[in-house]
């Protein structure tokens, strides 16, 4: 079992390393940081911190792109187009295993593209002069986590949605949508608890969406840096847990609607 | 001995609409076997129900009644009866970054019975290519490929694991008028050196009579005729028994 998904996760990373694509992504990510080196000139008096905001932002765009393209692709356009996956599925191999598969060998691309990515910016900020911070480490890995998560609700849209426009549109919803749950969950505490369009409709909704509250280390580092807010390896650990059980039932829910479906003739 | 069963089996679509959804025969009341060492052809014409049967037979789709029967097992529950069945799809795609040495070995990586040392291995894929004429592209990336270089590597990993039963839907669909005349001596070597039993799809009647030896003549989701090679040889040309079966059907109205 676990060595048909590492076959498939090897076989997804490798069409995708070598995918133009891809590779265009990266040199994409590499002009945009350079003109992030480059901006901060302008940015006199908070050059660094203008750098870190302006980087990890530009690694997640890079990674939301990379991670929907191909999601899509592997889950839905492979199918739809009856191409090699057929010739996999009449093997002894199980459809949740082909998915898993995939999951996996998505999330190795997304590591090795932000390994990539850290490196570019370890290497500015040498450059630069700037100094290191450890929370630049705890800020990728956390952005890696929810960028998992993102993979994962992309795997599930890509298997229920019908066409690519539905798919991007309701990933991208839910994704901006997983930046205020907690906002919305502090909203609805404070209504009236009669106030039953909150209570039926929106209190459930804030559980399964995502809640990227979890993530936001970054946005904190001033005042961690400081020592004025605390921050805790447990605090972190819980965000690997909650990324684990989401990202996970989100997969699990995916592969058995998918090994349900029906692959259609072409 | 029949190594596959089709056993009154029907396929109904449910096709889904803005509102409601429809539904679409697929094949009605389909029995048929196959006997080992058979190229078996399944003709009729587009949307008949021939590609429908065989995605019945490989488990890629559920019946709405009967089963198929594969190897006395059924497939589509039987990992150890896949990994004896080979199937080329009628619209092959493979990765355009990867070559065709790159491609069976992660074919062979997925069959449990792949488990053997390297070298024998990297022998089989070689031996692979050289039955499908592809030795000298075994390096290139796919991406280059013509449509007939595609379908040989589509063969190349159905034949790769040794199935006992090679299951082609339409195999010279989109090939040159060449790339059909080697396909159809790559059936014929198939079957006489391997032994390989073949079932195929096609609505190309002269392909059909080359190389089969029972065809099946399907219209209107319905199996109509079993027609063996010394009925077309002998009497009636292929072509006329086909239009025989299919016309009545057609004329009725109903759905071929």
């Amino acid at each position: 079992m676990f060595n048909r998904i590492l076959v498939i996760a090897q076989l997804t990373l490798l069409e995708q390393v070598r995918d133009k694509i891809v590779n265009l992504i990266f040199l994409f990510a590499g002009v945009v940081v350079y003109f992030g080196v480059v901006l901060t000139q302008l940015a006199q008096g908070f050059e660094e911190r203008f750098f870190r905001d302006t980087a990890l932002a530009m690694v997640e765009l890079f990674g939301l792109v990379l991670l929907l393209g191909s999601a899509y692709r592997v889950v839905r356009q492979d199918v739809r187009k009856g191409s090699s996956v057929e010739m996999f599925f009449v093997r002894p191999l199980r459809r949740w295993e082909y998915l898993a598969g995939r999951f996996a060998g998505l999330s190795t691309l997304l590591l090795v593209g932000m390994a990539v990515m850290g490196g570019v910016q370890l290497g500015i900020i040498t450059f630069k002069g700037f100094s290191w911070h450890w929370l630049f480490a705890v800020s990728f890995a956390e952005l890696y986590l929810k960028l998992i998560i993102v993979l994962a609700l992309a795997f599930l849209l890509a298997t229920i949605t019908t066409s690519q426009a539905s798919y991007l549109a309701s990933t991208l919803l839910i994704y901006a949508s997983g930046h205020v749950t907690q906002l919305m969950k502090l909203l609805i505490a404070r209504q009236d608890s009669t106030d039953t369009v909150s209570l039926i409709l929106l209190k459930p909704l804030t559980y399964l969406l995502p809640d990227f509250s979890f993530f936001g280390t970054a946005n904190r580092w001033e005042g961690i840096a400081a020592g004025a807010v605390s921050f805790s390896i447990g605090g972190l650990g819980l965000t690997l847990l909650y990324t684990v059980i989401y990202a996970g039932a989100l997969v699990v829910f995916s592969s058995y609607l998918f090994s349900r479906a029906e692959i259609s003739p072409t | 001995m029949p190594v596959i069963e089709f056993q009154n089996l029907t396929k109904v679509y449910h096709l889904a609409g803005f509102l409601k959804t429809r539904q679409a025969p697929g094949i009605d009341s389909f029995s048929l076997e196959i006997n080992e060492g058979e190229i078996f052809g399944l003709l009729g014409l587009n949307g008949s129900g021939k590609t429908t049967s065989l995605r019945l037979l490989l488990g890629l789709i559920r019946p709405t009644g009967g089963r198929v029967l594969v190897l006395g097992s059924d497939s589509a529950r039987d990992p150890a009866v896949r990994s004896r069945l080979g199937y080329l799809p009628e619209t092959v795609s493979f990765p355009g970054t990867l070559t065709p040495r790159e491609i069976l070995r992660f074919f062979a990586r997925i069959d449990a019975r792949a488990s053997q040392r390297k070298d024998e291995l990297e022998a089989r894929i070689t031996e692979t290519l050289r039955i499908v004429g592809l030795s000298a592209a075994g390096e290139r990336r796919t991406a280059g490929f013509s449509k007939g270089m595609i379908q040989r590597l589509g063969i190349a990993q159905a034949i790769f694991h040794q199935p006992k039963i090679l299951v082609l839907d339409e195999p010279a669909s989109g090939l040159d008028p060449l790339g059909i005349v080697e396909m159809r001596e790559l059936f014929l070597k198939l079957n006489q050196e391997l032994k390989i039993t073949i079932l195929f799809s096609s609505h190309s009647i002269g392909e059909v009579e080359k190389v089969s030896h029972r065809v099946a003549i399907i219209a209107g989701s319905r199996l109509q005729k079993i027609l063996t090679k010394a009925e077309w040889q002998n009497g009636q040309s292929l072509e006329k028994l086909f239009l025989d079966a299919v016309r009545p059907i057609q004329s009725a109205g109903a759905h071929v």
